[in-house]
């Protein structure tokens, strides 16, 4: 090779790739692995966005590409913006919309409204729900869940393995807990239980491998912070 | 060889998940291994009344899917050693399984059990065709009114139709004191307008409630429905055990009696 196949260029808000438009992409492929794995160090995470230069790739192409990037790397990229759209404007306001919108989903979400019977609630982040989590109801976050109401269902925070996750109730009675990878059922014997449970939050985590079942006091609330 | 029994009804309400429940428990009281599936996907109700709905991680559908392995979901009984729950699933539908695989879960279940039990959804859809395409030999049961006689005869019907040849009832929920006065059916005029085998007749009895509450069976316990209960499984075993007499269900002191002179009979 006498030149190189692959250029990066950047400009304030991401990269330009500038990629030979003669080479089999799969050279271009390596190339840009290549690059990426000796300038990871350099990246550190960010979060850019991306656009390529000096060569038609078709959809998937332009998959691969960014995939090679992400693995090699710790690079986030945020979106990929056309050649012929591009201006500083579009990619400022294309990464802060981006950027924003994470750091909405990172905070996580509400639901209004009591799960019943066969219900699933599933999200990709931290839920608080405003409302019951009946018998049979089933809350699966991969953030934590806090449940303003009364919890008598399955509730699974953590759900991707975050064992650092949480779960809080003003009433907990779940029929099962599970954190990362910990669970536990229910101690109630039918027999004692009445069904009417007093207003009294609980908080659980997971300290020295197993889940804690605590009051929400602040020595509680100490203990799991720390 | 194990049996594969279904246990159905057509009418909701008429006490297919007690019956399991408690025909489970007397079988597995007489030392055999038993396992109760619960074919009702989307309204699953024998975990709860086992008690054992905080034990659930996988269930059927799990196991159809191939998300897990069959022992995998199988939960054990809390007083019985050889009595095992395959659950339902409550978030999905009778459409997600269908009869052929009914049949391979099933296969997959005889090795392991002396007795599965199938207990069937309320209808003749889906769930009901999923139940029965597994089994052997049926259970119908059915109270002494007239629209769940109605069912159970139509449901008769159905299975004979789909070549179940063994098909035995139970007449749950029968009140002796209204049938003395001439205000409810009797076993003989329900017997007489099906025309099937008796397996038992179960008195109606607040224990009945009172047990399914609590998660427990009432299998052992000193209740005339429990011995009725205990009298089935082992008919359904192949003993001979006379027909209970309901005659005394009235007075407490009667009970215990006749209790104990259950007792004494085998």
């Amino acid at each position: 090779m006498g030149r190189s196949t692959v250029i990066i260029k950047s400009n304030p808000y991401g990269l330009i790739l500038n990629l030979d438009p003669e080479v089999p992409f799969d050279e271009l492929r390596q190339a840009v692995a290549e690059k990426f794995r000796m300038s990871a160090a350099f990246f550190k995470n960010a979060r850019l966005a991306l656009t390529f230069r000096g060569r038609a790739l078709s959809k998937d192409e332009e998959n691969t590409l960014v995939d090679e990037i992400v693995q090699n790397s710790k690079i986030q990229v945020i979106c990929i913006i056309d050649e012929d759209k591009e201006s500083q404007e579009f990619y400022r306001k294309a990464l802060e919309q981006s950027l924003q919108k994470k750091k909405e989903e990172d905070d996580g979400h509400f639901y209004r409204g009591t799960l019943r019977s066969g219900q699933v609630l599933e999200t990709e982040t931290s839920i608080v729900i405003l409302g019951d989590v009946n018998p049979g109801a089933q809350v699966v976050s991969k953030g934590n869940i806090v449940i303003l109401g009364c919890c008598m269902g399955t509730i699974y925070a953590g759900a991707a393995g975050d064992s650092t996750c949480f779960a809080a109730a003003l009433t907990m009675k779940p029929m099962q807990v599970r954190i990362a990878d910990k669970l536990a059922r229910s101690a109630i014997t039918k027999r004692k239980d009445t069904g009417e449970y007093p207003v009294d939050p609980m908080i659980i985590f997971i300290k020295d491998d197993h889940l804690q079942f605590k009051p929400i006091t602040s020595a509680t609330l100490c203990e799991y912070l720390v | 060889m194990s049996k594969v029994i279904v246990i159905t009804s057509g009418k909701g309400g008429v006490g297919k998940t007690t019956s399991t429940a408690n025909i489970g428990a007397g079988l597995a009281r007489m030392n055999k291994k038993v396992v109760l599936v619960d074919t009702d996907i989307g309204l699953r109700n024998l975990d709860v009344v086992m008690g054992l709905e905080n034990r659930i991680i996988y269930n059927l559908v799990d196991v159809i899917e191939g998300n897990c392995r069959i022992r995998q979901a199988l939960i054990r009984d809390k007083h019985y050693p050889g009595l095992y729950l395959l659950p339902s699933a409550q978030t999905r539908d009778k459409s997600a399984v269908s009869p052929e695989q009914m049949i391979k879960l099933v296969d997959g279940l005889k090795p392991l059990f002396d007795y599965i039990l199938l207990d069937c959804p309320a209808g003749i859809e889906q769930g009901f065709r999923n139940a029965i395409a597994a089994a052997d030999q049926a259970v119908v049961v059915t109270t002494p009114e007239v629209s769940a006689i109605r069912d159970a005869d139509r449901i008769i019907g159905l299975l004979e139709a789909d070549g179940i040849k063994k098909i035995d009832l139970i007449l749950n929920r029968i009140r002796i004191d209204m049938v003395r006065r001439g205000e409810m059916m009797s076993t003989e005029d329900v017997l007489d307008i099906l025309a099937v085998n008796l397996l038992g007749a179960v008195p109606d009895e607040e224990s009945v409630v009172i047990a399914a509450n609590h998660g427990e069976s009432l299998i052992g316990s000193n209740t005339l429905a429990g011995q009725a209960f205990l009298n089935i499984a082992r008919r359904l075993d192949g003993e001979t055990v006379p027909l209970l007499d309901l005659q005394t269900s009235t007075s407490l002191f009667q009970k215990i009696a006749s209790v104990f002179r259950g007792r004494e009979s085998h």
